[in-house]
């Protein structure tokens, strides 16, 4: 066979795949390394899970980043949080039923990325939290049950009403009450934090109904008598 | 096999992921001037495609694709050019935590099926210790208490499709979960694995030896993350035709706190393809830098220097490598 024989083959073989037309994903910014693994352990009773990469460029473009970077009130990295970057959600089954979510963000730590992934129920609310990854000398802290443990039963709307609390007492604010597990990687603590409400918004613009839990997050705050 | 799966499941869904390749590499070797190609990299366009199925009950079919066009330096000019083909799989879940693989796909064995180095300068044992780093045949993978396992069955010719002398190749791997900070693992291997001259797959490489060489190895493996710190290794004993082998690995990666785009690593390797004789071993060590531009991009260099005990000789090669993989 020549060299020109499969060049030719090449382009062919490359032309059918842009022809094909087909819906296209960008890169995964934090997919499962075990899946089956992890959805059987948090969801002991699910059968199955379905898998979407979704973008938020595909989703609103730079509106939508913009967005984001609103809601978090921070920047989105270029590098680790391009606009293309693809975000797993993995939607659990029983049967055909839908019983939860399972989703990870990657998010930079002091020495170097972390990966952390939520389990969440139809509410929104984070049912398990853990680190697929994390890079710190404290990571033994980080990964202890009883500090993932604080965020089991959060939801959107916990991140939205401690934003909204600026001075004074702070009622039934939930995110204040977590403590840092770590002695010297404050910074891993607070971007622990970032990464957590960041995968909360994601997964609420791109999964739930915008009436859910983030609108129910503003009811509250208005209920208590804090500021929107 | 996947043509019935497509055919027989009702498919609700597909997710698809194309992605372009860009690979330039580029080196100075002591021995040899200049170099057009590493060890596993040459100067290459490629494409990926990814494709999961799903219906009501949940994702059944993942496929994935990668081929390349690859320019081999030290070929003939006619020669030089030849089509890659690294993953061609299709994975079917028979159930949760079980799955069947079918199609071209790492061994089950050491650190290769764990670690990406699909575009990076710096490989594992695999080239050497197998002689590939994928092969045609089938797989299947699950998970026993806390333990993750592998098994392959595959026909031990490597890049392209062809079986000689009943070459074969059973691979095994048990090992902790990919999320811990420390993972290690055990493998098995027993096979008679052809060698080839070069890695493609279209055209077919000339065999570098006419029959098949009889391995049986056991492996260890482990890696461990440590701050800003990525320890890496393995070890392998076996023999080829009843000669005692063995061969180890280890590698550390350093991520720089201040510009997490750039990574340092640092690696060393030894082989001995003949415990009873003297002389017979080589050692390599290599240095490398990574530098991730933006998510599409990354800059690599890498120095290494090889030295085989027999006869003092000792190579130095420098490589420079610019590798873009981005969607479509």
């Amino acid at each position: 066979m020549t060299s020109k024989t499969i060049a030719g083959i090449s382009t062919l073989v490359l032309a059918l795949f842009l022809l094909q037309g087909v819906e296209l994903h960008a890169a995964v910014g934090c997919s499962l390394n075990d899946p089956d693994r992890d959805i059987k352990r948090i969801f002991p009773k699910s059968t199955g899970y379905r898998t979407q990469f979704i973008t938020i460029a595909e989703r609103g473009g730079q509106p939508l980043l913009k967005q984001v970077e609103a809601k978090l009130g921070d920047k989105l990295d270029p590098v680790y949080e391009a606009i293309d970057v693809g975000y797993a959600y993995y939607m659990v089954l029983m049967g055909k039923d839908v019983i939860g979510y399972v989703h990870g963000v990657n998010e930079k730590g002091m020495f170097g990325g972390m990966q952390i992934i939520l389990a969440t129920n139809l509410d929104g609310q984070i049912v398990n939290m853990y680190y697929q990854k994390i890079s710190s000398p404290e990571s033994r802290s980080f990964r202890d049950k009883a500090f993932a443990g604080q965020f089991v039963g959060l939801s959107l709307s916990d991140f939205v009403h401690h934003d909204a609390i600026q001075e004074g007492a702070r009622p039934a604010d939930k995110v204040e009450a977590i403590k840092d597990p770590s002695k010297k990687s404050r910074n891993d603590f607070l971007a622990t934090l970032r990464g957590v409400k960041k995968n909360l918004i994601l997964h609420n613009i791109f999964n739930l109904s915008t009436t859910n839990s983030e609108s129910q997050g503003i009811q509250k705050e208005k209920k208590n008598g804090t500021k929107e | 096999m996947l043509t019935v799966i497509l055919t027989t499941v009702p498919c609700l869904a597909a997710t698809d992921s194309l992605y372009a390749e860009v690979n330039f590499i580029g080196g100075y070797s002591s021995t040899e001037r200049w170099l057009g190609k590493s060890m596993s990299q040459k100067n290459a366009l490629g494409l990926e495609y990814f494709r999961r199925f799903s219906n009501e009950y949940g994702d059944y079919l993942t496929c994935d694709f990668q081929v390349r066009l690859a320019y081999d330096s030290t070929d003939p000019r006619k020669d030089a050019w030849a089509i890659e083909v690294h993953n061609a799989w299709a994975e079917y879940k028979i159930g949760l935590g079980k799955k069947l693989r079918a199609g071209h796909f790492a061994p089950a064995f050491g650190l290769e099926p764990l670690v990406d180095t699909h575009g990076t300068i710096l490989q594992t044992l695999a080239p050497m210790n197998i002689g590939f780093k994928n092969d045609w045949g089938v797989g299947f993978s699950g998970f026993l208490g806390d333990y993750d396992y592998q098994l392959a069955a595959q026909i031990g010719s490597g890049m392209s499709i062809r079986r000689r002398d009943s070459s074969c190749l059973f691979t095994a791997r048990i090992g902790t979960p990919a999320d811990s900070d420390l993972q290690y693992g055990l493998s098995l291997l027993y096979g008679e694995t052809l060698k080839a001259k070069g890695m493609g797959t279209i055209p077919r490489p000339e065999l570098a030896q006419d029959g098949a060489v009889l391995k049986k190895r056991v492996g260890m493996d482990a890696q461990y993350l440590f701050g800003s710190y990525l320890f890496k290794g393995e070890s392998v004993y076996g023999e080829n035709d009843g000669i005692e082998v063995v061969g180890a690995l280890i590698e550390v990666d350093y991520t720089v706190p201040e510009i997490q785009e750039l990574k340092i690593q640092l690696q060393g390797s030894f082989w001995d393809h003949d415990l009873s004789e003297r002389y017979t071993e080589s050692v390599l060590l290599s240095a490398g830098l990574e530098y991730q531009v933006n998510s599409d991009l990354a800059l690599r260099a890498a120095w290494s220097t090889d030295s085989l005990s027999n006869n003092d000789m000792q190579e130095e090669q420098v490589f420079l490598q610019m590798y873009y993989f981005a969607p479509f």
